[in-house]
């Protein structure tokens, strides 16, 4: 095999200066080179979940870990790779990846995609006593921890009266949001 | 066929058209009494997805102008009060007569005289009682802001908490892919008798917004007050969600609708 090789690779890459490349020879190396057709398989929701959330926030599989209730091994294992058979533990698992999921990709829209700004609003803690979005995931205080997150993300100072800070233009609200009976 | 709104016709275009009034009365012998005026200025009353609706040639006579007076003028802008400045000069007056047209009578009197600044514009909205029959927003924004009903709806029923929220409000940042929105609860309480809990209205809001689909939007600001803490700023500048089905408690509808 190692001969073929070299014969192939020399003679489709490399010529002596005046002397063209000779032509591939067609079917010398297919069988090495060609790789099997592989049909593609979705990765299961709780890989995507797991590896999304470290894309999204740099956080390592000790801390999805920490934040889904799970174990550094097992969360390794999932961002590996390697998935678990599924049974009633990795179901629980996935609905946890899940649910941390859901707020950590708001999140991460909501800083520009930015992983570290992403991964610091999640794990600071903001006003109030709930802890931080990572913390109140933990518990399992999803929508808690949303709040949190943009909470923190627009520094939320309380007071006063509520005013809203956008705007809209007179003359351009046309279209129903309800159909008329 | 383009519509009045394509047209450049909005709530609060003022036109320049002598136009008869007509009021119903009794005559001294009991029987029918009409008593026609004619009124030179007018100002389109409508909301804007009704003009949005009208087709420049329709015949149908839903389109509401109210008389715009020149005499004597209030000096504030009045929010409350039963005269309302439009512009510099004008006002018009609540309890005026008004004229029902077709939309081929506004369209043949050619475009508006003019138009009223945006802020005069949502002054008039909110002076009118905010009258949408059904909420209203932009075409753009719709995808979106059915989402955000849908979702408010289905979060309304059975939920205590949802049982003392009155009106939820939204606003749009189109700026930015997806659109960012903040969502308002307006919270009962009984007319200040009671404090209600509004972390857990906030909440409440935060499960909402985590079921509307990220590629629609997202939710940046969550955010809850008693009718005392929300300025008329936020009434005149947010979009009404859903409100029918979550304001629709035990003793009848409450809250605008």
């Amino acid at each position: 095999m190692d001969s073929i090789l070299a014969l192939d690779l020399t003679e489709s890459t490399v010529a002596s200066p005046g002397i063209p490349a000779p032509l591939p020879k067609s079917g010398i190396y297919d069988w090495w080179v060609r790789l099997p057709e592989r049909a593609v398989r979705p990765a299961p929701d709780a890989q995507r979940y797991a590896v999304e959330i470290r894309r999204f926030t740099g956080w390592s599989a000790r801390t999805i870990a920490d934040v889904v209730g799970s174990t550094h091994p097992t969360i390794g294992g999932l961002l590996e790779g390697r998935i678990g058979r599924t049974n009633q533990r990795t179901e629980s698992l996935r609905s946890r990846l899940a649910a941390a999921h859901e707020v950590v990709s708001r999140v991460f829209v909501l800083t520009g995609r930015d992983p570290d700004r992403t991964g610091a609003a999640l794990m600071v803690a903001g006003e109030g006593d709930g802890g931080s979005a990572a913390n109140l995931l933990s518990r399992g205080e999803v929508a808690r921890a949303y709040l949190a997150a943009t909470d923190r993300l627009r520094q939320r100072e309380r007071s006063g009266l509520l005013t809203g800070r956008r705007t809209v233009m007179a003359g351009e609200a046309t279209a129903s949001l309800h159909d008329e009976d | 066929m383009p519509s009045l709104h394509e047209n450049g016709w909005r709530q609060g275009a003022i036109l320049r058209s002598a136009l008869p009034s007509l009021t119903l009365g009794l005559d001294a012998g009991g029987a029918l009494a009409e008593a026609s005026s004619r009124h030179g200025v007018w100002v389109v009353a409508s909301q804007d997805c009704d003009l949005d609706l009208a087709q420049e040639d329709s015949v149908d006579r839903f389109i509401e102008l109210r008389p715009v007076y020149t005499e004597r003028p209030p000096t504030d802008w009045g929010v409350r009060s039963s005269r309302f400045l439009l512009t510099d000069g004008m006002y018009t007056v609540s309890d005026s007569p008004r004229a029902m047209v077709t939309a081929a009578l506004l369209s043949s009197v050619g475009s508006p005289t003019m138009l009223l600044p945006s802020g005069r514009s949502l002054a008039f909205k909110k002076w009118l009682g905010l009258r949408y029959d059904r909420p209203a927003v932009p075409e753009r924004l719709v995808g979106l802001a059915k989402e955000v009903a849908k979702c408010v709806a289905s979060a309304a029923r059975p939920s205590a908490v949802a049982e003392k929220v009155r009106d939820v409000l939204m606003q749009f940042d189109e700026s930015v892919d997806p659109p960012k929105y903040s969502l308002f609860a307006i919270v009962d309480d009984d007319d200040g008798q009671r404090s209600p809990n509004l972390d857990e209205v906030r909440d409440w809001l935060a499960e909402i917004a985590l079921k509307v689909p990220l590629d629609l939007g997202v939710a940046d600001e969550l955010e809850a007050a008693t009718p005392s803490g929300v300025s008329l700023r936020l009434i005149e500048t947010s979009y009404a969600a859903e409100i029918s089905q979550i304001t629709w408690k035990r003793d009848g509808p409450e809250g605008a609708h």
